[in-house]
């Protein structure tokens, strides 16, 4: 942890506005883009940040300093977000899938391609997709956030990642 | 009638004459497809484009900070401080009234909404921090024996010239605007002083 970020820490321990503010600035646009990833909404994904920051300053007297500040901002940001959505999710394969060959993808596809098709997914296969892939959580660790079994977060990923080489390929074409 | 371990006999020998069933050529095909797409995915997943929220966000999550704000009312002076501001508007308003050769003057003033107990609590802060810090000064002045208090004089003197530095960092903020380089001085400073001020108030109670 550098001498800066130890600063903001302390600062906001004292609830000094402008080290909460410039921790805000800091991680606000990695901390909305994760959020909605997850959520896939605009307004829910504010709502999530929002109440993720409060909690941030907050707790953040409570922080151990054995991860980065933003690594336990992100932990915080991603439970606020799954919350928002977990009603939503439909972990049933759907009829897209069950064709029997996913077209091959050629490598020519954009970052804004791939955003498009990872949006246009399921919440479910979105969320085990972003939580795994993108963000680099591991299935036991997805599969206690949302609380399914480690074979379903598994099995949603292998789905998701065909239906994505799916849409991919028709957003391509 | 047959031992259970003859049983398990038969049917190890009859597994190794199970039928075996050949997968859908299409299978391996698929596979290669899944295979192929891990390795182009990969590399592209840092090119996902970042996503920026809503420049309202923060004004949200000040408000909630504060607490919700009702609606402001105007907080009555103490009769003291009033009389001071009334002793200094009447100072005001003479001091132009006798420059009358010079150019047009007006006297602009207004009222401040704010919220009472929010006012308070701010004081108090502000109060503790003053206290704190002429408690200091007068322990200061109190010393006269440089030798037997020297790592006081020395936080003391460190002291001064971050109180300096935080006046002078306010002005630059005033004149040049909250610049994150500026900001991050300012949280430095703050820090700085709040640890020094302890150290001292902690060396003065000891």
């Amino acid at each position: 942890m550098d001498q800066e970020e130890l600063e903001l820490i302390q600062g906001c321990r004292k609830n000094h506005r402008t080290a909460q503010r410039s921790v805000y600035e800091k991680y606000k646009v990695a901390m909305y883009t994760i959020s909605f990833r997850i959520t896939g909404d605009r307004d829910e994904s504010h709502d999530a940040l929002q109440e993720a920051f409060i909690e941030v300053f907050r707790d953040i007297k409570d922080f151990k300093m054995q991860s980065t500040l933003g690594a336990w901002i992100k932990t915080i940001v991603v439970r606020k977000s799954l919350r928002r959505i977990k009603g939503r999710f439909d972990f049933e394969p759907v009829d897209e899938l069950n064709a029997q060959n996913t077209p091959s993808v050629e490598n020519d596809f954009t970052g804004q391609e791939l955003h498009t098709a990872i949006m246009s997914l399921p919440d479910g296969y979105r969320t085990i997709f972003m939580l795994v892939e993108v963000e680099g959580y591991k299935h036991r660790e997805v599969s206690q956030m949302i609380g399914i079994s480690e074979g379903t977060s598994k099995s949603q990923l292998y789905h998701a990642k065909k239906m994505l080489q799916s849409r991919l390929k028709m957003l391509i074409k | 009638m047959k031992r259970q371990g003859d049983i398990n006999e038969q049917v190890r020998k009859a597994m190794k004459g199970f039928p075996e069933f050949e997968p859908d050529q299409k299978l391996w095909t698929d596979i290669e497809s899944q295979l192929d797409f891990a390795e182009t995915l990969a590399p592209k997943l840092k090119d996902l484009p970042d996503i920026h929220p809503d420049d309202q966000l923060w004004n949200r999550l000040d408000d909630q900070l504060i607490g919700s704000r009702p609606k402001g009312k105007v907080v009555r002076l103490r009769f003291g401080i009033s009389m001071a501001a009334a002793v200094a508007l009447i100072l005001a308003v003479k001091f132009f009234a006798i420059d009358a050769t010079g150019p047009e003057q007006s006297i602009v003033y207004s009222e401040e909404y704010v919220q009472e107990d929010e006012l308070e609590e701010l004081a108090e802060l502000d109060n503790q921090a003053e206290n704190a810090l002429t408690l200091i000064e007068e322990r200061f002045a109190d010393y006269t024996d440089l030798e037997d208090n020297e790592e006081f004089f020395e936080l003391k003197t460190q002291l001064d010239q971050v109180l300096v530095e935080e006046e002078s960092i306010k002005e630059e903020i005033s004149a040049f605007g909250r610049s994150p380089e500026l900001i991050k001085a300012q949280i430095k400073i703050e820090n700085l002083k709040s640890e020094l001020t302890k150290l001292l108030i902690n060396m003065i109670m000891a």
